[in-house]
């Protein structure tokens, strides 16, 4: 069960050792939950790291209490292409685009540096976690 | 695999409260439990995290908390169906079914 989306900046807060990323992913070890990372977050954090954070990004995503998502792509059947297309024009990135349709198919909480990128994309009172 | 091991009195009431052949599955699933939690406390602590303390009831009330109502998933998800209004609805069912 999915409880906790993170945004490219909760994915980079996870390398700098922010405490509200380790409190949430050691809940989610200890109620048996998991945090889920859209693909494009983790590709926006690759892009803004380097190095040891390299190392780190590849220590978390082989934690099983993180699972990566990757945008449904079945043009036939179910496809987010489009909807997360849109939501990265109402978010202004396609990591937050692709973080809210996560939070939306899952009713997670979204844990992000970029509030307001989220609540254009969501609501303005979704339960976001700022780190 | 059969392995002998010693425990604690107070451990040893628990298990022998157990349903007769439960004890096997009981140990396992508690030591499945901890390998979870100190692979995440060594991830953690390769980050500069500090050390995070068994807090199982914690956990469950935070976790709990981060579950989103209905009344607000059902407004973000209208609001983005408003943005395509071209898209039908069977197909608007078969994502959200599919996540």
């Amino acid at each position: 069960m999915i409880r906790y989306v993170f945004d490219t900046g909760a994915v980079m807060a996870y390398t700098h050792g922010v405490e509200a990323i380790g409190q949430i992913l050691y809940d989610a070890a200890e109620d048996r939950h998991l945090a889920c990372i859209p693909s494009t977050c983790l590709l926006e954090a690759y892009s803004l790291t380097e190095g040891k954070e390299h190392d780190l990004l590849r220590l978390l995503r082989m934690l099983p209490v993180v699972v990566i998502d990757h945008p449904l792509m079945n043009v036939r059947a179910a496809d987010e292409l489009e909807n997360i297309g849109v939501l990265t024009r109402l978010s202004g990135r396609l990591g937050a685009g692709h973080a809210a349709i996560v939070a939306m198919a899952s009713y997670a909480t979204v844990v992000t540096s970029r509030i307001e990128q989220m609540q254009k994309a969501l609501t303005d009172n979704w339960p976001i976690t700022e780190v | 695999m059969k392995i002998t091991i010693s425990v604690p009195d107070d451990v040893g009431a628990i298990l022998k409260q157990l349903p007769a052949g439960q004890v096997s599955a009981y140990i396992t699933e508690a030591l499945k439990r901890r390998q979870v939690t100190d692979l995440v406390q060594e991830a953690l602590h390769a980050a500069g995290h500090r050390h995070y303390d068994h807090d199982p009831e914690g956990a469950r009330a935070r976790v709990a908390a981060a579950r989103v109502p209905d009344a607000i998933v059902q407004e973000a998800r209208q609001r983005l169906m408003q943005q395509m209004p071209g898209v039908p609805a069977p197909e608007w069912d078969r994502l959200w079914n599919a996540a």
